[in-house]
């Protein structure tokens, strides 16, 4: 039942000369949450963005080995990098409604891919809206600009957008963090609910977030991967010394 | 405690002075408004609007009908040409370019180029576009205006594209849209307030200038439209009938004055205004 | 959230498994020493291996609840009394355990007949257990009180039946074998009456933490008030 997805083979990232990670080796089991954690700075968000190569939008980076999807490095120069990050979504950190309605932002993927018909369209703006827990909250103000809604309800329209692609992989970056605890709860229900359509691979900084939705965890520290594993296992009898003290909270 | 009133004292002394030096610059402007609309406000009226250049000598007749739509013109081609360049060069300084020095180049030179004097570029379209054609035409004085609103709408592109949250770039590419799509449907839309300012500022600055023009399409007397041929221009027209004997000359050169001196205000305060409105939200 | 929810309630029903479980496990050993069948307390005491099992897998979702979710309030007090509840649930199995052991290793019946109170005794405390875990799981607190009134009949009865097998022996010294597996079940009886008490009081404690045994105790669980 637990297959993998996606492993990663022996990763490194290069930020120019700086090596930002190092070695790093997992897998990224299929419909099921596995979540980052770690200090700041300990590599997880970079870890994160070589999954759907946002690093190659800035010159200088690197990657050396390798990221397997179905047999393919999805880290080779030959791979689309359009197509590719069509299957892998990404949610930030912050909201990022476009500047356009509520229509528009669900629409703009279908879009990209050539999706002309309205009733399609439509279509796929509600059940992306529905997944997102989101339509019933804006069914009535489909067409008013994105910015007049809350900000988790932003974060949901955000990942609705993204789900109107129809994502294999979600990618989510601290999605919660700029969020209040009643955001956050819903958005955590909903990755849990989106498991049994897409794979989530979640960086967080709440280590409750982690324990609470994850089925994986994996701790990095300094560009290393210091521990991976279920997640109850990492936060009861973790394997590793570092991990212990890293999910009891006295270092980090 | 010594050395805090010393501090205090320094504090003073530099507030005073920069508040001189403020009311000063202010009561200049003030002046300059004041004068402008007691003389040009005396002098305005609908045959103003209505009617061509008539000769001096004949009292209560002739208006600058021809100049206003020549200057509207001029303005309007230069517009035309300027901003889609303008606006495609901001967009490569910070787009396409960013990681490349020469756009760092670039866009230092426009910002000198924004301060070059107008006259010097008058000079240079004639050498260009007058001399070698032989005589004055309306497209030299377009280009000449086109030249001088270039630099400030690269660099308001420029600006206002780079104020768009890289992470709202990111979310579009996560999506996997190709970068033209990212700048089409995201970037511009994002910055849009803040270039249709800067338009606005940079038409505001060309409709009142003069020495680019009196190399260029100089003026007419007439009533014409044709861009291959001198065209009539308010400034010009300002400039000459200011400096003319005849007292109903000078008194439509400070009603001319008057219209566009708020012409360019209301540009401004349009500019700000919808900067104020959309950008900062 | 719904997945948290989920797993405790994961956590409640195994609760109720395991104190079903051990409340049968009383009951059969007390048939099994009435009625002497050995065969009834060779069930009881292999079962004893079954709520051992139990024990352990609510002890590591607990563990892994608090460490996953960290509960707290009213979802915190659960877990405690719940870990609490499955120790002491543990405990009646094994007293159960060693009952039956009792009614496999020794002919104890000859006796009983003669102690009217001691069939009260096993009937009182198994009622206990009964109304300890209802209430446990019902979260209804106006059983309580009539536990402790229980536990203090059971208590006196114990004395009684202390007095009356003392008297037994000094009587005639061949009851001495019987009386003394007697004595050795009455206090396993009544320490099986003590467990369902203090599952009973788990039940105040969960609804608003009030700790309501050692009442002696000059400790003070809520120093605000």
């Amino acid at each position: 039942m637990n297959m993998d997805l996606m492993t990663v083979d022996n990763l490194d990232f290069y930020y120019g000369s700086h090596r930002a990670l190092k070695a790093v080796n997992m897998p990224v089991v299929k419909n099921a949450i596995t979540s980052l954690i770690g200090p700041s700075g300990c590599g997880k968000t970079t870890l994160l963005r070589c999954f759907n190569r946002m690093h190659d939008l800035y010159p200088g980076n690197r990657y050396e080995g390798a990221i397997t999807m179905r047999g393919v490095n999805i880290l080779s120069k030959q791979e689309d990098l359009i197509s590719l990050r069509s299957r892998l979504g990404m949610v930030f950190q912050k909201p990022t409604p476009f500047p356009m309605s509520v229509f528009d932002n669900i629409a703009y993927g279908p879009r990209l891919r050539k999706v002309k018909n309205k009733n399609i369209l439509q279509e796929r703006v509600e059940k992306a809206l529905r997944q997102a827990a989101l339509w019933d909250e804006v069914k009535d103000r489909l067409n008013d600009n994105a910015a007049g809604l809350s900000g988790g309800q932003q974060q949901r329209l955000v990942i609705a957008r993204t789900l109107a692609v129809e994502p294999e992989v979600i990618l989510f970056d601290e999605s919660t963090s700029a969020l209040d605890p009643i955001s956050t709860q819903k958005i955590e229900e909903l990755m849990v609910e989106l498991k049994k359509d897409v794979t989530i691979l979640a960086v967080t900084h709440n280590m409750q977030q982690a324990a609470r939705v994850s089925d994986f965890t994996a701790l990095m520290y300094l560009g290393e991967l210091i521990e991976y594993g279920d997640t109850k296992t990492i936060f009861t009898r973790p394997k590793h010394k570092m991990t212990e003290e890293y999910v009891s909270g006295h270092f980090g | 405690m010594n050395h805090l009133n010393q501090r205090k004292v320094t504090n003073i002394i530099a507030l005073s002075l920069a508040s001189l030096c403020a009311a000063i610059g202010l009561a200049l402007l003030f002046i300059i408004l004041f004068d402008v609309l007691k003389n040009g406000l005396g002098s305005i009226n609908w045959r103003l609007f209505t009617e061509d250049p008539a000769p001096p000598t004949i009292a209560g007749a002739g208006g600058l009908r021809s100049a206003f739509l020549g200057q509207g013109l001029l303005t309007l081609a230069a517009a035309v040409i300027g901003v889609p360049l303008g606006i495609l060069g901001g967009t490569f300084l910070s787009e396409y370019g960013r990681h490349h020095k020469i756009s760092r180049v670039i866009s230092m030179l426009s910002d000198i180029a924004v301060s070059i004097p107008s006259i010097v570029i008058g000079t240079f379209v004639y050498a260009v576009l007058v001399k070698p054609f032989g005589s004055y035409n309306g497209w030299a004085g377009a280009a000449a205006l086109a030249i001088i609103i270039l630099p400030i709408i690269i660099r308001t592109t420029e600006d206002m594209m780079n104020m768009v949250p890289w992470a709202l770039r990111e979310a579009a590419f996560a999506l996997g849209a190709p970068y033209c799509r990212v700048i089409w449907n995201v970037v511009y839309r994002s910055a849009s307030a803040g270039i249709f300012t800067g338009v606005l500022l940079a038409i505001a600055r060309i409709a009142g200038e003069t020495a680019p023009l009196l190399f260029t399409s100089f003026n007419s007397n007439f009533f014409q439209l044709n861009m291959s041929a001198p065209v009539p221009s308010l400034t010009v027209s300002i400039y000459q009938y200011a400096a003319s004997p005849y007292q109903n000359w000078v008194g439509m050169a400070w009603a001319a004055a008057f219209v566009v001196t708020c012409f360019v205000l209301l540009m401004n305060i349009i500019g700000r205004l919808t900067i104020k409105l959309k950008v900062k939200g | 959230m719904q997945v948290m929810e989920r797993e405790l309630n994961n956590i409640r029903i195994k609760a109720a498994s395991m104190s079903v479980t051990s409340g049968e496990m009383y009951q059969q050993a007390i048939r099994a020493l009435l009625n002497h069948d050995v065969d009834l307390a060779r069930q009881v005491v292999a079962r004893d291996r079954l709520v051992d099992v139990y024990e352990l897998e609510i002890d590591e979702m607990c563990l892994n609840f608090l460490a996953l979710y960290a509960p707290k309030a009213v979802e915190l007090r659960y877990i405690v009394a719940v870990l609490r509840l499955i120790m002491e649930l543990e405990r009646v199995a094994d007293h159960s355990k060693a009952v039956s052991r009792q009614v496999i290793d020794c002919h104890c019946a000859a006796l009983m007949p003669l102690l009217p109170d001691f069939e009260t005794i096993l009937n009182l405390t198994l009622q206990m257990l009964r109304e300890a875990t209802d209430t446990f799981f019902e979260k209804n607190e106006e059983k309580y009180e009539s536990i402790i009134e229980t536990d203090k009949k059971v208590g006196r009865l114990q004395r009684d039946l202390n007095a009356s097998l003392a008297q037994l022996i000094r009587d005639d010294a061949g009851n001495i074998d019987g009386a003394i597996v007697l004595l050795n079940i009455v206090r396993r009886v009544e320490r099986i009456g003590d467990h369902s008490k203090t599952i009973a009081e788990l039940v105040p404690y969960i609804a608003s933490g009030r700790v309501v045994r050692h009442k002696e105790a000059v400790i003070d669980a809520n120093p605000d008030n």
